[in-house]
């Protein structure tokens, strides 16, 4: 989990974004009645994100946080290919919805480099004293 | 005697844009006119040099929009005769005060250096883009763009984003070069495989890997491939750009060299270094820097004397060095491939000078010696290059970067990603907005809206200041700024839809963010001309 960081720009959105070949990096965030629904225990605080491959109908992955945890690292599905993500809520009475629906990605196989890797960007735009 | 292989040199010139108008003495705008003194100016000098002697430079250089827009801006450019006035007063004052012979010879250098920035721009009236622009007609460099605001394009999750960080690029060029740019320079080299159905769609030919996209194909990085639409894929090789990018490995660390940290600015008396930091509080560099690296665990304290006559020997050394090693990798490639190899280096282009102070000096005697003793590589521009081999084999890259761990765990990571729920909510708000109102006659105040909205998300998108938030430097700078552009950009768009544009508020954004004269707000658009 990330460090806390007020934004001020808002609308729903569940993003996937691919850090590295082992790391997908997801962001969320509810809109305004959703929002209200986790805040008056409408919904319960736990969600749960499962990722899909395109071309399956069960999830490969899931993962439970709660909602106000909205930016994760978790691991990348470890077949290549392209996936999406859904965020699922339940109500008081257990029954579950689907929130949001994110973007696809293509997942990548390989592994990250050593971090002594020789790459273009070590000398820094400006170094420090 | 035929070549042994080829080499391509290919330097990426970019800088996010730190445009202040109206302020003095800002610390992000003196990383523009240290670049231009530094770097811009001395690349400028030596493909004139070079040119002077009926030698081809051949190089390549990624120009940035954003560093593109900055050369070409007028307040920047008083604010540049400024700085470089300033220093040459201080290297005048500094003359009558020191006494130490080998301070002098430097002095010597710097007064140089300064007094060509001052000649140079003169020369060009002023404008830098231009001289780049000569040379690229008289073929001897080949210029290509990067994405619009150097956002890292694989970090964008909607592709409308993507398209128009290229589009806005290709138009950017195109309005600057009069024809289209056939390169297109990856921001850190950051590559997914989707990017190559954008980059072939925006009317590019030819883009720049990291050697590791490639690592599976047999031929290495060493000879282009075509991706499966038919892209054509240059690899950065590792070996020779360890030489000059490693800071541990690389000449660029030889203890004769220029010390970068230790510069006049933190040295001098306060009150007497005061008149030429301008305002603002605490101690900041001012470019001169009498020391030199010394030894690698050396501390600032116990560095010594910078002498230009031994750094100049040491260039010629590595000069050499870099030829030989070269001349035995192509034989080594061709003994194992049976093909002649191209051996591609692409930099940051601020390396050279800025960083490595005696970069440019490398790069120009690299050229020459390669020229005058008739050395059997070839020194090839990207596009002759391709124009020259016929058709690649097809191979699909793999993601990857140049950045730290191959990937693009520097620009997202636990410092910085809090900044992305920001970019990514206003560029869907643009993208909804352009979709909303691409087919509408509108007013020209709501077209001016859109607009300077859609320059202000292209703005926050910029890797720069992730980067700068990773490596704890104006951190808070890079916070602002992203503050700033969605701030900008969402009230633009509110103000469009609630019909209520506050038109003093629209010219004060317009004054100040005023790139890309000629974007039109439409290229977010979801079913875009693409």
């Amino acid at each position: 989990m990330s460090e806390k960081n007020v934004n001020i720009c808002s609308g729903e959105k569940l993003v996937l974004l691919i850090k590295n070949p082992e790391t997908l990096f997801v962001l969320w965030s509810f809109n305004e009645t959703n929002e209200r629904n986790f805040e008056k225990g409408i919904y319960t605080r736990q969600v749960e994100l499962r990722i899909f491959a395109l071309s399956e109908l069960l999830p490969v992955l899931s993962f439970k946080f709660d909602f106000n945890d909205n930016r994760n690292y978790i691991q990348m599905p470890v077949k290549e290919g392209e996936y999406f993500a859904s965020l699922y809520a339940r109500n008081e009475k257990g029954e579950e919805m689907k929130l949001l629906e994110s973007n696809v990605i293509l997942a990548p196989v390989g592994k990250s480099k050593e971090v002594n890797y020789t790459y273009g960007s070590q000398f820094f735009k400006r170094g420090q004293i | 005697m035929s070549s042994k292989g080829s080499l391509m040199f290919v330097l990426h010139a970019h800088l996010p844009y730190v445009y202040h108008p109206g302020d003095i003495d800002i610390v992000e705008e003196s990383w523009f006119f240290e670049a231009v003194v530094e770097t811009y100016i001395p690349i400028i000098s030596f493909i004139e040099n070079l040119s002077r002697d009926g030698l081809h430079p051949s190089i390549a250089i990624s120009l940035s929009p954003t560093l593109s827009a900055m050369l070409e801006n007028k307040e920047l450019e008083r604010k540049l005769s400024d700085y470089v006035a300033k220093r040459l007063k201080l290297i005048s004052k500094e003359k009558e005060n020191v006494t130490n012979p080998v301070i002098r010879k430097t002095l010597d250098m710097y007064y140089n250096l300064y007094s060509s920035a001052e000649a140079t721009l003169d020369k060009y009236n002023g404008d830098l883009v231009g001289a780049f622009k000569q040379f690229s007609q008289a073929q001897l460099i080949e210029i290509m763009t990067t994405s619009a605001t150097h956002a890292i394009l694989p970090l964008l999750p909607r592709p409308e984003a993507v398209r128009a960080q290229m589009a806005v690029a290709a138009d950017d060029y195109l309005y600057r070069f009069n024809k289209k740019s056939r390169g297109f320079w990856l921001p850190e080299c950051a590559y997914e495989k989707k990017l190559q159905t954008y980059l072939k769609l925006s009317g590019f030919e030819y883009t720049f890997l990291e050697a590791h996209a490639l690592e599976k194909f047999d031929m290495g990085v060493y000879s282009p491939v075509s991706a499966g639409n038919n892209l054509k894929i240059l690899a950065r090789d590792v070996t020779s750009s360890r030489d000059i990018w490693s800071a541990q490995f690389g000449y660029p660390g030889d203890p004769n060299y220029r010390e970068f940290y230790r510069d006049l600015g933190y040295d001098a008396d306060p009150e007497y270094i005061k008149p030429y930091l301008g305002m603002g509080q605490g101690k900041k560099p001012v470019g001169l820097k009498y020391y030199r690296i010394t030894g690698r665990d050396v501390a600032l304290s116990e560095k010594q004397l910078y002498d230009p006559v031994a750094a100049e020997e040491t260039v010629k050394k590595h000069v050499e060095d870099f030829i030989e090693k070269r001349l035995k990798q192509c034989e080594e490639i061709y003994s194992h491939k049976n093909s002649k190899p191209v051996i591609i280096g692409c930099y940051d282009a601020e390396l050279f000078g800025h960083w490595w102070f005696e970069g440019p000096r490398f790069l120009e005697t690299v050229i020459r010696e390669i020229r005058n003793k008739r050395v059997p590589l070839q020194i090839v521009k990207p596009a002759e290059y391709i124009d020259s081999i016929g058709e690649p084999p097809v191979f699909e890259p793999e993601i990857s970067s140049w950045g730290e761990k191959g990937y693009f765990d520097a620009w997202l990571n636990e410092s910085n990603d809090s900044v992305y729920s920001d970019i990514i909510c206003v560029t869907d708000k643009m993208i909804s907005a352009a979709t909303r109102f691409k087919n509408q006659n509108l007013d020209r105040l709501n077209q001016r809206a859109l607009n300077q909205a859609a320059r202000e998300v292209l703005l926050s998108q910029a890797s720069d200041w992730p980067f700068l938030i990773y490596v704890n430097s104006h951190r808070t700078y890079a916070f602002s700024r992203i503050r700033e552009h969605v701030s900008n950009a969402l009230l633009l768009l509110n103000q469009v839809f609630s019909k209520n544009i506050d038109e003093k508020f629209l010219s004060n954004v317009e004054n100040k963010n005023s790139i890309f004269p000629y974007i039109d707000f439409r290229v977010f658009a979801s079913a875009s001309k693409f």
